[in-house]
């Protein structure tokens, strides 16, 4: 089972990877989630660059632009949800019409990204607390 | 002869024939004796006297009996009064013999001026010719006035005292007959007149027409002489109905009826329609001849093609028409309409079941209803007018799959425009970031991020001259460089064919040309007067594009000027974000960046309405 983590869990040392195609938008993520201790896997800019780091493993949870070169992130979400490692998507999109049906449920933050909605995201999402 | 002489003159006065034959005899016996040759010669004479009398009692007994037997009024005046008068003339008045004889002819006469009409205008002709005739009218005993033929010669023409016989014949019947053909001719005249339609009458053996009335000149123009010459309508015809008449015409002398529909030309080369219905005229069982009335039909065959014209009005409708029954019986479809029952319904006499609702909503409310149906790759919205007095209802389709289409573009062009604002100002975010995070100063933040803010809006104002549909890459360049390099400066050196560069990857190429401008201004050929900064592009294969920058001119270079912020932004830029390739050297000549795009890569994503209409492709790449 996965449950929310309490808002003091420690975010250090977790590899978190990051698929943005924008580099400016994906600079500010890592610089933001290398603040709060973070290892940043990537960021990637691409689908196949994303599915690749998936493969490779080692992964904590996933921060996922929708649209990215080569498509949308929704391959990696369903690769990273088969591995039942934790993710959320960052869009400038308002309406999740981009992903497919099992994924609209999934957290969606939007961009321009404010730190503190960033960590919280980060903590609610991507840490698990096995019970 | 001279003893002869007394006894005939004795002799003479007698009137009476027999009574000369005695005094004669008694003459020639008392002077027999006296001179024999005498009474030879008056033998003679006497033989000769007695035999042109005889003849004379002859003809008079033929001319009475003439008298009494003509069937005519005859009689004889003397100074115009009544003499002798047949029985004839007496039963034509109506009169005794004794109530004629010995009375003034003006008894006869209605008026005096009747009377004098005869006396002047007879006696003048017979004066001239010796015969006069003249018509005038009589008065019957019983005041009935009748029409006479008068007729009149005198006995002596040398002298008219010894009186003027005449023939008298009652006309009256044929003056009222000549009358009443007058009569019928002015109505028919004051007809045919007065006819919108021409009238006609053809020979039916050669069909030359014996008769056209004058509304054929009046109506069309068409002179009578034209005409006369053989069929009415011979040169008139329009060509291509030519046939037609002829035909119908042959049938109608041939004793069938003709109504036919045919145009002619007018002189001015103007076409009429006429109508025109003729009909045989059989005569001992023969038709002799044909007649007919033309009637001109142009403004009704006008009307009739107009009306034609509206009732294919709705049939020719790209849309769907329909008339329902409230049961949703169809009763009127046009083409459109048929094609979309076939898709929709179960039979072609039956509505759809979904479209119920809509008929019995406008049927319910008599107000419009609306319903979108799908035919083909095509949308109509249905209009179910409900028609006021009338248990139907009509049905208007009207295409709307481009606003619907548009509709959808729009909503997509709307999100994403959204989309890109907030990612512009996520890199913006990211932008104040970077630049507050290694600013020395606040003027030094200003410096580094209201430079690269500025990039970013000059090419966004490139991007929106084109409604994002790419930028032209030296309006770009100019735009970008603009605020170091005036346009049209020798300064900057432009080199490569014209290059669109799709919107997506405007940005990020923007962005790195200011960091390059910035740094030049700053520590490379910018930063004195003589450097130059050449800017070259080459489209490679599949359309991928090598952007040299290179500066010449400026001081010597000794070692990299920014290996900080701007190289690490170039190379993001350009190698993260556009997954291409960057080269930066430092040789002593001034500063070179190659910079190579797979600008294919982001073609399809270059303009709004492309990532729309371009979902299809992006897709693709998601599975490869």
């Amino acid at each position: 089972m996965i449950a929310p983590a309490c808002e003091h869990a420690p975010l250090a040392g977790m590899r978190i990877l990051v698929v943005e195609d924008n580099y400016l938008v994906a600079l500010s993520l890592q610089q933001h989630l290398e603040d709060l201790g973070c290892t940043v896997v990537g960021p990637v800019p691409s689908l196949a660059e994303g599915m690749a780091s998936v493969d490779a493993g080692d992964l904590d949870g996933a921060i996922l632009d929708i649209n990215i070169i080569g498509g949308t992130s929704a391959p990696i979400a369903h690769k990273l949800r088969d591995r039942q490692c934790p993710f959320f998507f960052i869009t400038g999109y308002t309406s999740p019409r981009l992903l497919p049906d099992e994924l609209t449920d999934c957290r969606r933050l939007m961009k321009p990204i404010d730190e503190d909605l960033l960590e919280r995201t980060i903590r609610q999402e991507l840490t698990v607390v096995d019970e | 002869m001279l003893i002869a002489c007394p006894a005939v003159a004795l002799a003479r006065p007698a009137d009476d024939a027999e009574h000369t034959h005695i005094h004669t005899i008694t003459a020639i016996t008392l002077l027999a004796v006296a001179q024999s040759i005498t009474i030879l010669v008056l033998g003679w004479n006497i033989v000769r006297r007695r035999r042109s009398e005889r003849a004379r009692l002859a003809s008079e007994a033929t001319i009475g009996s003439l008298f009494r037997a003509a069937p005519a009024g005859l009689g004889m005046t003397v100074d115009r009064k009544l003499k002798r008068v047949n029985q004839h003339m007496c039963d034509m008045l109506e009169y005794h013999r004794d109530h004629l004889v010995g009375e003034n002819a003006r008894m006869l006469y209605p008026t005096q001026e009747d009377y004098d009409y005869v006396g002047t205008e007879k006696y003048r002709q017979i004066e001239a010719h010796g015969v006069g005739t003249v018509e005038t009218r009589w008065l019957k005993r019983d005041g009935q006035v009748i029409d006479v033929l008068l007729s009149s010669c005198p006995v002596d023409s040398d002298d008219l005292s010894k009186g003027v016989t005449f023939a008298a014949l009652d006309i009256t019947l044929r003056k009222q007959a000549e009358h009443a053909l007058k009569e019928s001719e002015q109505r028919f005249r004051e007809l045919v007149d007065h006819l919108e339609e021409v009238f006609w009458i053809a020979d039916a053996e050669t069909g030359k027409t014996l008769y056209a009335s004058p509304s054929l000149e009046r109506k069309w123009g068409i002179p009578l002489e034209k005409v006369k010459s053989g069929c009415m309508w011979h040169q008139v015809v329009h060509p291509d109905d030519v046939q037609h008449v002829r035909e119908a015409r042959k049938r109608l002398r041939q004793g069938e009826q003709m109504d036919i529909e045919f145009r002619i030309m007018q002189p001015d080369d103007t076409v009429r329609w006429v109508q025109d219905r003729g009909f045989p005229i059989v005569e001992d069982g023969k038709v002799t001849r044909t007649a007919g009335l033309v009637s001109d039909i142009t403004d009704r065959k006008e009307s009739e093609a107009a009306i034609g014209s509206l009732a294919r009005f709705p049939a020719e409708d790209p849309n769907p028409v329909l008339r329902l029954e409230p049961t949703g019986e169809v009763l009127y479809t046009n083409d459109a309409a048929r094609r979309l029952l076939a898709e929709h319904a179960v039979t072609e006499n039956i509505v759809p079941k979904n479209w119920l609702k809509a008929l019995r909503e406008a049927l319910a409310t008599q107000k419009n209803q609306h319903m979108d149906v799908n035919s083909g790759a095509h949308t109509f919205t249905l209009v179910f007018a409900p028609i006021a007095d009338a248990a139907h209802v009509n049905v208007y389709g009207m295409d709307v799959t481009e606003r619907r289409q548009a509709e959808v573009r729009q909503r997509l062009i709307m999100r994403e425009l959204d989309h890109r604002v907030k990612n512009n100002l996520a890199a913006v975010q990211s932008l104040a970031e970077r630049s507050i995070r290694r600013a020395d100063s606040l003027a030094d933040f200003r410096e580094s991020f209201m430079g690269r803010l500025q990039a970013m809006a000059r090419t966004h104002e490139a991007l929106a001259q084109t409604r994002w549909d790419g930028v032209d890459l030296h309006d770009a360049v100019h735009l970008v460089l603009g605020p170091y390099i005036q346009a049209g400066s020798k300064r900057l050196e432009l080199q490569g064919d014209r290059l669109r560069l799709p919107a997506r990857a405007a940005l990020p190429i923007g962005l790195a040309l200011h960091e390059l401008a910035t740094n030049a201004v700053k520590y490379g050929s910018l930063s004195c007067a003589d450097g130059r900064v050449c800017l070259s592009w080459e489209t490679m294969d599949d359309c991928n594009i090598e952007l040299t920058w290179r500066e010449v001119g400026g001081p010597p270079i000794t070692h990299p000027t920014h290996s900080g912020t701007g190289t690490a932004l170039i190379e993001g830029l350009i190698g993260y974000e556009l997954q291409g390739a960057v080269e930066l050297a430092y040789p002593t000549s001034g500063v070179t960046c190659k910079m190579t795009i797979p600008l294919s890569r982001f073609a399809e994503r270059g303009s709004v309405s492309d990532t729309v209409t371009n979902q299809d492709s992006c897709n693709k790449d998601v599975t490869s």
